[in-house]
């Protein structure tokens, strides 16, 4: 009962504390409304933001030319602006306006017209070995795009294939008996038809479900740390300690007493922000939205515990910003809460298992992102953030009661 | 969960060793109304040491108190009253020794024997986030009390420490008078017979001051006791019966004020007109003013002390005003020796312009036993 008159006192007292309150709660939505206007998700809802921005350059202007750049203009993947001159194109591509230059050159058309099906099954040797500039196609990027670069130039070498294959096709007589026997083989409608869309990742669960807000959760959730150290601090140098310890209150009562809430305020804090992916970003909450909870309430489990744990490390503000601070980044980093976890190197997958972040975010993406759900995988994760939260409680207890002793 | 204030037990079984407490205790050291039998050891401390690492803060410290009585505990900076009184309360381990609470031994585990202590620290220890009903309700909790006693408890307190008008407004916008008087408010909650108090009255205004006086005198008239940590000298001798000095980690007194200072010496201060000279006569003055030829008579000139025996006369100043007099109270009374001193200054023909005794106070004792070396 001693534990749960602490839990109620803290809890008075935090209400009171707007500093913390705003640190906590306001914080952490402000800072995902922003990352959600940055994404171009809350808001302006500009889909715009998840296509590649083409800038054409047509200077073979043909009717073939035509009809691909009329075929890209279709894919929902990418957002085409056609210019007339490449220096038009290259302030585009400066300015951030396009993301890709397409190049069509004048022998686009005749190109096209020589490629017979025996190039396109032997690609190695046929007419478009040597890739897009074979069609006298050239594609730019911005010279620090990199990887990614790359990767724009072999998809639009994809388009490309894909929009000739059928071209070829009518040039050879048993394809275009086959391609005559289907509905749709016209080779017009076929460029479009034809070309299979790319998957669409808001059909699947976008960014924000995936990686924004997840991550910005989890580590949110652990900012409580630096709140709770400091909330022990002031208890120790206001001497409520003293009286705390002098109080006929047992350490294990007093340590549940301090923890809970903020125990209930992260869990307050992460369903504030699940719903606010949810109301303003339009955020998928998962088949079975259910299981969120046991999710949310063991992350804000484990970031309690941790929060105990270095409450009894930390005895100065300075220690509080410096140690709290470092902790919460290094292991939102080392979990992949600041990017994608899809985009992290292997090695630090395997690293991230060390934190309870990582746990937390594999458990959100198995409820977020997963079509069927698989309860004994939620468990586990679940389980392994219970374990965490029992390592750290313990060592805290451990820290607090040897200190108190000392 | 209790309803009600826990009382300490008139009668006990005691686990501390016999004899020790004997040895230790001072039944002339207290001067009350109430007998010496009729009161009983509250707290016994025996033996208590603290090293933090190769640093011993606290040597060798053994003292006990009895019911009705307000312990002064006093030292320089760095004496180890703060150890001392942490090791009471267990907030700190001592390294060696044991604490006797009520003739049991305290460890800090029995939260029974938590309820018997009271702490007012030195800092505001208060949540200023809530108001003062808020706070002593929250304590009151703590200990236990129930409902309806937590209810008249919190009234009876208020009134005791003059917050009754402001029990709903938050600590935080108090003064820090009232800061200290809830402080102190919050300690007396649960009816606890022993207090441990450490520089309640850090800043407070006289009226404050009086008033927390006042608790303590009350919680003694009730047959607490109260352990009184404090660099207010004057208000240790007033409310103190007996004081514990300690410098260096060991208790280098513990006896009852009086006893205390009926060693300590008092200044005779004679002022005295110079003009009809007074030359060679101030040696047998000397031996009047001290009654005893082994201590010297003592010439104050403005910043300048003079010792009489070392002093020619033709090198004395015109301007010498003052004849100081270092007086051992203990050798012949205060009063005799200064009518002996005036008689002997009236055949001399030197006539006294005024004459001022200052009387032997706690801080002259705490400066004469730990020094005026400066402590870190």
């Amino acid at each position: 009962m001693s534990g749960w008159y602490i839990t109620v006192k803290d809890l008075l007292v935090l209400t009171r504390d707007k500093q913390a309150l705003v640190l906590l709660l306001v914080l952490p939505l402000v800072l995902i409304s922003v990352i959600g206007i940055s994404t171009g998700q809350f808001l302006t809802r500009d889909d715009n933001v998840e296509r590649v921005k083409i800038v054409v350059v047509d200077q073979n202007e043909g009717s073939v030319s035509l009809s691909f750049v009329a075929g890209l203009r279709q894919m929902p993947e990418f957002l085409i602006t056609s210019v007339s001159s490449m220096d038009a194109a290259f302030d585009a591509l400066r300015s951030g306006e396009a993301s890709l230059i397409l190049l069509i050159g004048p022998k686009f058309q005749e190109l096209v017209d020589e490629i017979r099906m025996r190039d396109i099954f032997d690609m190695t040797d046929g007419l478009p070995v040597t890739g897009l500039a074979s069609l006298d196609l050239t594609v730019k990027t911005r010279s620090n795009s990199g990887a990614i670069g790359n990767l724009m130039e072999a998809g639009m070498f994809s388009q490309v294939i894909k929009f000739i294959v059928p071209i070829a096709a009518r040039k050879n007589p048993v394809a275009r008996n086959w391609l005559r026997s289907r509905e749709d083989a016209d080779a017009t409608d076929g460029i479009s038809k034809g070309l299979p869309s790319v998957p669409n990742l808001r059909a699947k669960g976008n960014l924000v479900s995936q990686w924004v807000v997840p991550g910005f959760t989890v580590m949110f959730a652990y900012f409580l740390i630096s709140i709770m150290a400091r909330s022990f601090m002031v208890e120790r140098d206001q001497g409520t300690m003293q009286r705390l310890l002098t109080a006929p209150v047992g350490t294990l009562p007093l340590l549940i007493g301090k923890t809970f809430p903020f125990y209930l305020t992260s869990a307050l804090q992460c369903s504030l922000l699940f719903l606010c992916g949810i109301l303003l970003f339009g955020m998928p909450w998962g088949s079975q939205p259910a299981y969120l909870i046991p999710v949310i309430l063991c992350t804000s489990a484990s970031a309690a515990s941790l929060g105990l744990v270095l409450s009894t490390m930390v005895h100065t503000d300075q220690q509080i910003s410096s140690y709290g601070t470092t902790l919460i980044l290094v292991l939102s980093a080392l979990s992949g809460c600041f990017l994608p976890r899809e985009l992290c190197p292997k090695m630090m997958k395997q690293i991230s298992l060390f934190t309870p972040h990582g746990w937390s975010l594999k458990a959100f993406d198995a409820v977020l992102n997963h079509q069927q759900i698989d309860p004994k995988q939620i468990a586990t994760y679940c389980g392994m953030l219970l374990v965490f939260t029992a390592v750290c409680f313990t060592a805290g207890w451990w820290r607090f009661h040897h200190a108190s002793e000392n | 969960m209790a309803t009600g204030i826990k009382s300490i037990p008139m009668q006990f079984q005691s686990d501390r060793p016999s004899g020790e407490g004997r040895r230790l205790s001072s039944p002339e050291g207290f001067a009350t109304r109430n007998s010496v039998e009729s009161r009983k050891t509250l707290v016994e401390a025996l033996h208590l040491r603290k090293s933090y690492g190769s640093h011993l803060a606290v040597k060798d410290v053994s003292f006990s108190i009895q019911s009705g009585e307000v312990l002064g505990l006093l030292g320089p900076n760095g004496a180890g009253k703060s150890t001392t009184m942490f090791m009471l309360a267990r907030l700190v381990a001592p390294t060696g020794g044991e604490v006797f609470l009520n003739g049991h031994k305290y460890d800090g585990r029995s939260l029974d024997q938590r309820r018997l202590i009271g702490i007012v620290p030195q800092e505001y220890a208060i949540y200023e986030e809530l108001s003062a009903i808020g706070n002593l309700t929250f304590f009151g909790k703590l200990y236990g009390l129930g409902r309806k006693t937590l209810k008249s408890r919190c009234e009876e307190v208020l009134d005791e420490v003059g917050l009754t008008g402001s029990a709903h407004r938050l600590a935080g916008q108090y003064s820090g008078g009232m800061k200290r008087r809830l402080n102190f408010g919050i300690a007396l909650m649960h009816k606890p017979p022993i207090l441990i108090l450490d520089e309640p009255t850090l800043g407070v205004d006289p009226q404050s001051r009086s008033l927390l006086m006042d608790c303590v005198r009350r919680q003694t008239a009730e047959g607490g006791c109260v352990i009184y940590a404090s660099h207010h000298m004057e208000e240790v001798q007033t409310i103190c019966q007996r004081v514990v000095i300690l410098d260096q980690g060991q208790v280098i007194a513990n006896d009852s004020i009086h006893r205390l200072l009926a060693g300590v010496v008092a200044d005779l201060f004679l002022y005295v007109d110079r003009s009809a000279g007074i030359g060679n006569e101030l040696g047998d003055l000397a031996r009047v003013g001290t009654g005893s030829n082994e201590e010297p008579v003592v010439i104050v000139s403005g910043d300048k002390k003079l010792t009489l025996d070392h002093v020619d006369n033709s090198t004395l100043p015109n301007d010498l005003e003052i004849i100081a007099t270092d007086i051992a109270p203990e050798a012949l009374d205060l009063g005799w020796r200064l009518e002996a001193t005036l008689c002997k200054l009236k055949k001399l023909g030197i006539q006294v312009l005024s004459v001022e005794t200052q009387q032997s106070n706690l801080e002259r004792l705490f400066l004469q036993l730990t020094g005026k070396r400066l402590r870190d």
